[in-house]
């Protein structure tokens, strides 16, 4: 699930209106910056 | 039907995942998982054990727990532990095993056994006196001393179950347990929400009563970022191991259902000179991890690494 944020919104969105009430994102190892970038994501939700 | 939606991560399990943990937490995540991958990765209970004591509101749940990794009430005594330095954050995640299993060498553990092993630990932490069958012999086990304090039972850790097939998703809404998906194409998420809803109604459940976890891996773009940055390939190209992870290993185990996107479709075209199916299976291999590695739309940029086209005969 790769996308820019505006893509990646309309994906959350998606999976929102299909029933799913949790979003659990993966955070690779040595990444902790994509804490950042998801939380920004999910903040346009 | 708009339903709200909260943001957990998954983290595969390091001793110090406490660090990203507390980081989220700062950030409003709600939830966090951690992988109990033995071969690769911290132990999942030592990991939450430090996150629970460094954190104060996110939930931290197994995501998932493999049934065979360790016998029940040791599952059960870990998660009362964990209830006792986090009170009421636990979540008990758990599923047949997929990584964890197969870097054994190992198939699914059989969903039968799963819920057996699901009821042992329920029925522990709800105070009951059970008979498990160990080493051959039915027995008898409760928790002896819960009222000393050194664990705690009495806030609920609430059951996610990973299920993907009918059977599994089957005995998710049997067992009155919340749900774990993990979504990549859309289509197939939201076939898999109707067939859940469907389980849980023909349980004669509710589905709106329960958390369904999407479970998701991959890369936010920055601005004018393409797929090749070396950043996207970092956080988002591992997840394609699991698509070649199935087709390996798909005659041994099973076909779970992970194939490669369209994408990446064509790179299987060229295989099928290839009479052997272990020839076959190599090149394939071969052919799209060059391709992965080397370019999300591999039409364009094979011919930049002209290696990847010597196949092993």
């Amino acid at each position: 699930m790769t996308g820019t944020k505006a893509e990646l919104r309309d994906r959350i969105h998606a999976l929102r209106d299909a029933g799913y009430n949790h979003l659990a994102v993966h955070i690779r190892h040595g990444q902790p910056q994509m804490l950042e970038d998801w939380a920004d994501v999910f903040a346009m939700v | 039907m708009i339903h709200s939606m909260d943001l957990g991560l998954s983290v595969a399990t390091a001793a110090d995942s406490w660090k990203v943990v507390r980081r989220a937490e700062a950030l409003g995540y709600t939830r966090a998982w951690f992988y109990d991958t033995q071969m690769l990765n911290a132990d999942v209970l030592v990991a939450m054990g430090a996150a629970a004591v460094k954190t104060t509101k996110i939930r931290l749940a197994t995501g998932v727990l493999i049934p065979s990794n360790r016998i029940a009430p040791v599952a059960a005594n870990a998660l009362a532990s964990l209830n006792a330095l986090a009170p009421g954050r636990i979540d008990f995640g758990i599923s047949t095993g997929f990584t964890a299993r197969r870097s054994l060498g190992l198939g699914l553990v059989k969903l039968a056994d799963m819920k057996e092993y699901i009821r042992i630990v329920r029925g522990l932490l709800a105070g009951e006196t059970l008979e498990w069958t160990f080493e051959n012999e039915r027995r008898k086990i409760r928790f002896l001393n819960p009222e000393i304090g050194v664990i705690k039972t009495d806030d609920p850790i609430p059951l996610h179950i990973s299920a993907v097939g009918p059977k599994a998703r089957a005995l998710t809404a049997e067992l009155d347990a919340h749900w774990i998906f993990t979504a990549g194409n859309q289509a197939a998420s939201t076939a898999a929400m109707e067939a859940m809803s469907a389980a849980r109604r023909s349980a004669g459940r509710d589905p709106a009563r329960y958390i369904s976890t999407a479970q998701v891996g991959g890369c936010v773009l920055a601005d004018g970022e393409t797929y090749e940055s070396p950043r996207v390939q970092v956080q988002a190209g591992p997840h394609a191991t699991i698509a070649l992870h199935n087709m390996v290993e798909a005659e041994q185990f099973g076909n779970f259902g992970r194939g490669l996107p369209p994408i990446l479709s064509h790179s299987l075209s060229s295989t099928a000179k290839y009479t052997s199916s272990t020839n076959r299976l190599m090149h394939a291999i071969f052919r799209i991890t060059a391709d992965i590695l080397c370019s999300c739309d591999p039409r364009k940029k094979r011919s930049a690494h002209p290696n990847s086209s010597a196949p092993p005969r």
